[in-house]
């Protein structure tokens, strides 16, 4: 069996496994936990005494709490990271087992929050650097020990930078001729109109 | 370092000299093994240096001829207008060498910059990325050693950089 | 059938089957049209299977056999159910070919309708191109760096690594624009390379190397002369902007126009450090500073502005001047010293060093002994030039109040003289106060007839001048609104050709979309007309089935008339000889009726009968069998002929 919802491959074992604990929950609280996850994978953050607290009629130990947000947060983020419409994640849920009503709320809960949950995928995948602040100068040279009258403008930029791999931000400060300056901004120009067109 | 000077034949004095400004102007300043059999190594330092110097002081302080001329008084007469001939020629493009040097007097200075867009396409948290990334590289010359500097910018991100370029570059065009 | 051939060849004439003008449906194809049809298509179906096949066909006669026999083996190998053989190519019948093309034609590719189906956006595109290239190099396997032959390299390896870097090179292009660097760089210099443009020329033409050779290392020349016209092109537009936006306004040349802007920053400038410098003179804590900067401030002033602070020509400035233009020279004499002290230094490092130190010492104590000396003197003389300023102040006022008390004694000396006589004088001055009156009014008169006529012109001159401002602004307007619109026609221009680009690729890809459209039209109207036919049809079938349903209806009646009317007669029949007569009669003609309508069946069945020979009539007569015969009696009498020849061969060998 091939699953839209898994990227076209095989539902993952566990997977299978815990959509039946998840059947155990009445569907109304399964929604609920399921507006909790959907809150951790939005970066809000999970409360899991509440989570707790809606699975405690079903008497979940600890280990099946954990595996009912895990089956939830993979449902929920593999079915945004393909692009599955809420149809057809509720039919595929379905046909692995889970309750329709159990079904129906989450697919409810996904399809309210879908563009959100990829917009927030979107920002989250890997990116080399983010340019954060930037700050210039432009100062403008009377005179130097190399040449009386230079009477030249140099800016002075400061560009403030998260790092690829540490995740802290780091200044460049580079001081740059008038002459470069004008070139790097005429390239940045054309590079931003290929940008505009490739969306 | 004019008697030195004096040994080269007058019709090899301009391309020398000529070269010399090269090197002044950053490009490839004449070799030693052409000339190794007129001056030793020790005299063609020297001859190299002095030359140089002159040259850069002439244009930065705004030398007059007759002042050349003096410094260079105890040489032919013929060779001092022979440099004084390659300091008109080439006089726009010292000064514009030793702006360059100028500068580079600050700690770190831009050197070269390259740009490269990318279409990212798909990531492991979503499969349908389709974002474009520009990766700007930066070649900074600091206290003399050369440093990479990357940075990738998405479309806001560069938005925000170029308009922040546009208004330094405002300022710059009221004081061209 | 005729719109099913235009489809064949049509499609025919795609896979690059060069089908003739003048042939029109299946029936005029040739053997070597329909070989070459067959083998293209295969070609197009499956590369490594047509590969093999030749278009055209063989002289021999033997040879055509195995082609013949080859492309029908290939034929049923893509799973042509029909009866194939070499005959079908050589000795063709129209339904077999027809019916084998629409079988390739069908097994063509579809690519081509695929892609029309999506939207040809250009982004569309662009990700359909980048996903082809990723299968494309996804599908050809990796090899070791040493064996990737040149085109692999071009996907397999890493990319160059080394980034461009940018080296600044000399163009002769002072020779266009000689104007424009001159006036960037310092006014002072302007006729000194005006001077010199001969020189510059005879550089650029003996001693200057190519662009190619400037570069230290060949990589970095085109990154060099990219950069180096994106600066020039940039400074350009830049340059037609700010034209544009502020030059035009201010109606000045363009040189004007920039030296204007120059001084006016400079001025700005000097102001700025000025007012940064001002309230430093006094205070004795910072005094080195406040002198460098008057002194840069002086320098930079003087060479552009020779304004006020030259003029008034102090002590000062003229000093400044002074060690100004020395410092060159000295410069130079110090360096020329050092240059001859250089080699005759034969001492040992050391000592030289600590010379060097001790000297350098005493030079820098010295430096510090004067500059305090020079900042004393410069304190005190600051002081008393404001001083200077004060006291001349004070002198001027002084010398005016001076010479109004000096008036202001003369007139009292003239009254004083003036009082001995009195009434005399008192008269004298009334006339003369009259006469000057009178004089007065005469001049009033005058001048207003002369002033009537110059405020005339006054006004006249202003109106003028009014009206050349507003003609000049009106124009000006005019100017800027066709700057606007020539930027727009380009941008429209641009907008256009975009479009014209657009529309002929869609234009490129339109001739198979009219085809396409055209056999949608066909194919409704087939399926229109079929429709109707089958409508007839049913129409006929029921009437048929009325008619059966008649017949059987007069049949059953029929029997069972029959029946009463044998049971009736019968009974009489016993009773009457004349009605047994007559039974045997009705017997008769029940029996003849019988036949006859059984002879009119038999009748409508061969018939059809007929009909259907006909048919088959017609088809074997299509399929050329006679001409055929003769063809393959002719080939027979070939191949004869050519085994003839080889046994011969043979013979003789």
């Amino acid at each position: 069996m091939r699953f839209r919802f898994c990227g076209d491959l095989d539902c993952p074992d566990w997977v299978l496994a815990e959509i039946s604990t998840l059947a155990k929950i009445s569907s109304v609280k399964m929604k609920l936990l399921c507006v909790q996850v959907m809150k951790d994978l939005l970066g809000e953050g999970i409360d899991y005494d509440k989570a707790a607290k809606l699975t405690a009629d079903a008497k979940f130990d600890s280990g099946d709490i954990k595996a009912s947000v895990a089956v939830l947060t993979f449902i929920l983020s593999s079915a945004a990271k393909h692009n599955v419409d809420s149809d057809s994640l509720s039919s595929e849920l379905q046909q692995l087992g889970l309750p329709k009503e159990h079904t129906t709320g989450l697919c409810k809960s996904y399809e309210d929050k879908h563009t959100a949950l990829q917009q927030r995928l979107r920002e989250s995948s890997l990116r080399l650097g983010r340019l954060e602040g930037v700050a210039w100068r432009v100062d403008y040279t009377l005179s130097s020990s190399e040449l009386q009258e230079v009477n030249e403008p140099t800016v002075q930029l400061r560009l403030q930078a998260q790092g690829a791999e540490t995740g802290s931000t780091e200044a460049t400060i580079v001081s740059i001729s008038a002459d470069k300056f004008r070139v790097l901004l005429t390239e940045l120009k054309q590079a931003q109109a290929v940008m505009n067109a490739l969306q | 370092m004019n008697h030195i000077l004096a040994k080269l034949s007058p019709g090899e004095c301009p391309k020398l000299l000529h070269r010399v400004v090269d090197g002044v102007c950053g490009r490839e300043p004449p070799r030693f093994a052409d000339y190794s059999d007129t001056w030793s190594l020790v005299e063609w330092m020297e001859l190299l240096d002095s030359i140089s110097s002159l040259f850069r002081v002439a244009v930065g302080k705004n030398m007059p001829d007759k002042e050349v001329l003096a410094v260079l008084a105890d040489v032919g007469s013929g060779c001092g207008e022979t440099v004084l001939t390659v300091l008109r020629a080439r006089r726009e493009e010292i000064r514009q060498a030793l702006v360059e040097r100028t500068n580079n007097v600050s700690s770190s200075t831009l050197q070269d910059f390259d740009w490269q867009i990318k279409l990212a396409l798909s990531s492991d948290k979503i499969s349908c990325l389709q974002t474009p990334l520009i990766n700007l590289s930066l070649d900074v010359k600091e206290n003399g050693a050369l440093k990479a500097v990357s940075f990738e910018m998405n479309r806001e991100e560069l938005q925000t950089l170029i308009g922040s370029l546009e208004a330094a570059n405002k300022v710059v065009l009221q004081l061209k | 059938m005729e719109e099913v051939d235009k489809i064949l060849i049509h499609s025919l004439r795609q896979t690059g089957t060069d089908v003739g003008k003048d042939v029109q449906s299946v029936k005029h194809f040739t053997s070597e049209l329909i070989v070459e049809a067959v083998v293209r298509c295969l070609r197009v179906i499956d590369s490594a299977l047509g590969s093999g096949l030749s278009p055209s066909l063989p002289p021999g006669m033997s040879a055509r056999f195995r082609v013949g026999m080859s492309l029908a083996q290939a034929c049923q190998d893509l799973g042509y159910k029909g009866e194939i053989g070499y005959q079908t190519f050589l000795y063709s019948n129209e339904p077999e070919i027809r019916s084998l093309l629409m079988f390739l034609v069908e097994k063509l590719p579809k690519e081509s309708a695929d892609s029309m189906d999506q939207p040809a956006g250009k982004l569309a595109l662009l990700r359909k191109s980048i996903a082809a290239q990723i299968k494309a190099q996804l599908s050809v396997p990796w090899l070791p760096p040493t064996c990737r032959l040149p085109h692999l390299s071009k996907t397999q390896n890493p990319g160059p690594s080394h980034s461009f870097h940018t080296q600044k090179l000399s163009l002769p292009y002072c020779l266009k624009v000689p104007g424009k660097k001159l006036l960037k760089g310092n006014p002072q210099n302007t006729w000194f390379v005006l001077v010199s443009n001969d020189q510059e020329m005879d550089y650029q033409k003996d001693f200057l190397p190519p662009v190619t050779a400037q570069p230290s290392q060949h990589a970095s020349v085109p990154a060099s002369l990219l950069e180096q016209h994106a600066g020039e092109l940039s400074a350009a537009q830049e340059w037609e902007n700010e034209w544009n936006s502020q030059g035009l306004l201010s109606r000045l040349t363009p040189e004007e126009y920039r030296s204007r802007k120059r001084a006016r920053l400079q001025k700005r400038i000097e102001e700025q450090l000025r007012t940064a410098t001002q309230p430093r003179p006094d205070t004795l804590g910072a005094p080195r500073s406040g002198s460098d900067l008057t002194e840069l401030l002086q320098a930079f002033g003087g060479s552009t502005v020779a304004g006020d602070i030259l003029t008034k020509g102090t002590r000062f400035t003229h000093t400044e001047k002074f060690t100004f233009t020395q410092e060159p020279e000295k410069a130079a004499q110090q360096m020329a010293v050092a240059a001859i002290s250089l080699p005759s230094s034969h001492q040992s490092e050391e000592d030289l060093q600590a010379q060097q130190q001790e000297e350098l010492a005493l030079l820098q104590r010295q430096l510090q002994q004067l500059s305090l000396s020079i900042e004393e003197v410069a304190g005190d003389m600051r002081q008393l030039t404001v001083s200077i300023h004060q006291v001349s102040d004070e002198l001027k006022q002084k010398e005016l109040s001076n010479v109004e008390k000096e008036d202001s004694v003369r007139v009292k000396k003239q009254t004083i003289d003036l009082l001995p006589d009195a009434e005399n004088n008192l008269a004298k001055l009334q006339a003369l106060v009259e006469g000057s009156a009178k004089r007065v009014v005469n001049l009033a008169a005058q001048w207003e007839n002369h002033r009537a006529p110059l405020i005339d012109e006054h006004r006249r001159l202003k109106t003028l001048c009014s009206n050349r401002e507003i003609e000049s602004s009106r124009k000006l307007s005019e100017i800027k609104e066709l700057h606007i619109k020539i930027r727009q026609s380009a941008e429209e221009a641009k907008k256009k050709e975009g479009l014209y680009k657009q529309l002929i690729t869609e234009f490129e890809n339109l001739p198979k979309d009219v085809s396409r459209s055209a056999y949608t039209a066909r194919i409704l109207e087939i399926v229109g007309n079929i429709r109707k036919q089958k409508e007839e049809i049913t129409k006929i079938l029921s009437d048929t089935k009325e008619l059966q349903k008649e017949i059987n209806s007069l049949t059953g009646k029929l029997d069972r008339t029959f029946a009463v009317t044998d049971e009736l007669v019968f009974k009489d029949a016993k009773k009457d000889e004349s009605v047994r007569k007559s039974y045997k009669y009705l017997a008769a003609l029940h029996e003849n009726c019988t036949q006859l309508i059984q002879t009119i069946e038999d009748t409508g069945t061969i018939m059809r009968e007929i009909r259907d020979l006909e048919e088959q009539i017609e088809t074997e007569n299509g399929k050329k069998t006679a001409s055929n015969l003769e063809k393959i009696l002719e080939d027979y009498k070939a191949i004869r002929q050519e085994n003839s020849v080889l046994v011969a061969k043979i013979r003789e060998a």
